[in-house]
């Protein structure tokens, strides 16, 4: 494939991957165009842009996901390339092809390949005519008959029943007893069908206490295929990502070299282009499955960044527009110890639900081995509508404890205030000692936190605390207080109403 | 000088604040240095323990970080809770439990119906937020007297769903 020079991309997304995009595609010289819904006029995505779209109404559906406008916005600002990020389009293989069908570049692998990963019992076929190892499971689809109860008996429970076009834990269930069978397909089914128009599901062997590790991949257009190491993301929360991780504490040298070229093999029997994901369940014996392969840019890949120094995107870029991988496997060195988390608007306390309102507070940290790659901005409504993922921190150190402390100072140090958020969670995971041990497997969150661990008290911080919302309580009831809430965010009633205690 | 309860991890502390930046807690004479930063930022002496606490404000009081502290923080007025305890004893309905949307959402499906007995911990209806799905479970046993929440339809934050007896 010739080389196709790339002046101008349009990131169809928002919030921090659109950032993140845009700020290499500046350190590259290309223009960058942003799109944006009836809610995002003003978002982060749309002030670091050098040219701005609206694509629509807020729900995604009539933006982020609406292709018509998003290639019309592409042709109006004469962009040659689309920068899908993560999530919305990303993995969508009608877009991918209607991209090139429009005669620009996608920034991602062929629609074809997209469709084949897509179909995930599809994609556990492929791997295992590679001679990948999968984890024992149907076939194909199943519906809630005799063929399913057989695979349960001969397998044992417990099961995991799956969407076969999902992800992100929709659609998904956990069977531990045959009398559970049943009830739990049709659950995963409807919740596959309301969340993808899908209701196919199968069934996978579920392992009791794994971890969830993945090799990051690129491959340029004249087939040269490697692996940039692993990331261990085993810390989730109902199928979430929480904390991330390279390398792993439980992969040595030969175990990254026999999970890397597993990976590039996988990569090589869907004839992958770009940067790609290949996950890996992880047994007790450290044994390793193939789970499914992801054919984007990852949410976690600044881990895989800071420990390789190379800039993904930069590379993405340049594999799209038909330049070969200016290294080989040899070229790959690693260093130091990464970790990531994610920062989202929900309330730890609080079952976690989703937290909405206006940022009122925001000071992100700063300092040696510290990333903030961000979406969100002081004065920003974060809504309904969209991922609560504000933000991602990421830390490097010469070592894992090093990376640790960087990331709980880093932690210690952000200051946002007006939507809840998890970093107490964040925080109780960093500085659990079985996390600082190792024991990182994907049930970590269920088996030590509840919000009553988050409680311990710091009683200096509390009357600190105490005293200075008296001396505002004092000003509001005396009706000069600049603390007071804008009359445009969600303030009802009377100014003397909070003051209830409620 | 006005005297506040404030609730701070699940602890109430009375709190006088003085003149100059002064605050008396549950009575004793300890005087903090509370400097104003900026208009949210506050540097609070207790001894030479230097804490940072950042406030902001909304309908249902305060969100703060107080050094590692990360919470909420209610304030009563000493005249708002005897208001509070007035109409208490005035009595209110007692009996009737009140489901609120507690953020703005989307109500995907009702779990029950008018006239359902219902058991505490049970799932009422459930609603979309931000591509999560989230139960609203009953607080309390009760019988269903009315049902406010649509299917389909979107709910502001603090919204009447349902209405338990």
């Amino acid at each position: 494939m010739a080389v196709r020079p790339i002046r101008k991309i349009l990131i169809a997304n928002r919030g921090e991957i659109a950032l993140r995009v845009i700020r290499t595609c500046r350190e590259m010289g290309i223009r960058t165009v942003s799109v944006y819904s009836a809610a995002d006029r003003t978002a982060p995505h749309v002030l670091a842009a050098d040219e701005a779209l609206p694509i629509g109404a807020s729900p995604s559906r009539e933006s982020y996901l609406h292709t018509g406008r998003i290639l019309a916005a592409a042709s109006a600002s004469g962009a040659d390339a689309i920068h899908p990020g993560y999530g919305f389009l990303s993995e969508n293989p009608e877009f991918a092809r209607s991209v090139r069908d429009a005669g620009l570049v996608f920034v991602g692998p062929s629609p074809e390949t997209i469709a084949s990963m897509g179909d995930k019992t599809a994609a556990r076929a492929l791997a295992a005519a590679a001679g990948v190892p999968t984890v024992p499971g149907t076939a194909g689809a199943v519906s809630a008959g005799p063929e399913a109860a057989g695979f349960c008996t001969r397998h044992g429970y417990p099961v995991l029943v799956k969407a076969a076009a999902g992800g992100g834990g929709k659609g998904m269930r956990i069977v531990r007893e045959e009398n559970e069978l049943i009830s739990s397909l049709r659950a995963a089914a409807s919740e596959a069908r309301s969340a993808f128009g899908d209701e196919r599901v199968y069934i996978e062997k579920y392992f009791e206490d794994p971890r969830h590790i993945e090799i990051q991949i690129l491959a340029d257009s004249r087939g040269n295929t490697i692996h940039l190491g692993e990331r261990e993301c085993s810390i989730q929360r109902r199928h979430q990502k929480v904390v991330e991780e390279s390398p792993s504490v439980i992969v040595d040298e030969a175990m990254r070299n026999r999970m890397g070229e597993t990976a590039v093999m996988v990569a090589r029997a869907c004839g992958y282009q770009n940067a790609g994901t290949v996950e890996f369940l992880v047994d007790g014996d450290r044994n390793f499955y193939f789970l499914e392969m992801n054919t984007r840019l990852q949410v976690e890949h600044p881990v895989t960044e800071l420990r390789t120094g190379l800039d993904l995107v930069a590379l993405q870029i340049r594999i799209a527009a038909g330049a070969d991988l200016p290294f080989t496997q040899e070229g790959i060195r690693f260093s130091g110890h990464a970790i990531e988390c994610r920062i989202c608007a929900e309330d730890t306390e609080n079952n976690f639900l989703p937290s909405t309102g206006k940022i009122t507070h925001l000071r992100a940290p700063a300092g040696p081995g510290i990333r903030d790659d961000r979406g969100v901005a002081q004065g920003d409504e974060i809504g309904v509508y969209y991922d609560p993922m504000m933000a991602k921190l990421i830390a490097w150190g010469g070592t894992r404890a090093e990376a640790i402390a960087r990331l709980v100072r880093g932690l210690r140090e952000y200051e946002l205030l007006g939507v809840r958020t998890n970093i107490p969670l964040c925080l109780f995971v960093l500085t659990h000692p079985m996390f600082a041990a190792g024991d990182t497997t994907t049930h970590f969150i269920t088996k030590y936190f509840t919000p009553g661990t988050l409680r311990a008290g710091l009683p200096l911080e509390e009357e600190a605390a105490a005293a200075v919302c008296a001396l505002i309580a004092r000003e509001m009831e005396q009706g000069r207080s600049p603390v007071l809430p804008a009359p445009s965010g969600h303030w009802r009633g009377r100014r003397s109403d909070f003051l209830r205690g409620r | 000088m006005s005297t506040y309860h404030v609730t701070v991890n699940g602890k109430e502390l009375t709190v006088r604040p003085g003149a100059d930046g002064s605050v008396s807690l549950d009575g004793k004479e300890q005087i903090h240095d509370v400097k104003r930063v900026s208009l949210t930022e506050f540097s609070v002496m207790i001894g030479t323990r230097q804490i940072k606490v950042i406030v902001s404000a909304d309908d249902e009081g305060f969100d703060v970080i107080a050094g590692d502290f990360r919470g909420r923080v209610s304030v009563e007025s000493e005249r708002g809770r005897l208001l509070r305890r007035y109409a208490r004893s005035t009595g209110e309905s007692g009996a009737r439990l009140e489901v609120h949307a507690p953020m703005p959402a989307m109500v995907v499906k009702l779990e029950v119906d008018v006239g359902d007995e219902v058991r505490a911990g049970q799932p009422l209806i459930v609603l979309e937020a931000m591509k999560m799905e989230n139960e609203l479970l009953a607080s309390g046993s009760g019988r269903v007297k009315a049902v406010y929440a649509i299917a389909g339809k979107a709910v502001e934050k603090g919204e009447l769903l349902l209405l338990l007896e």
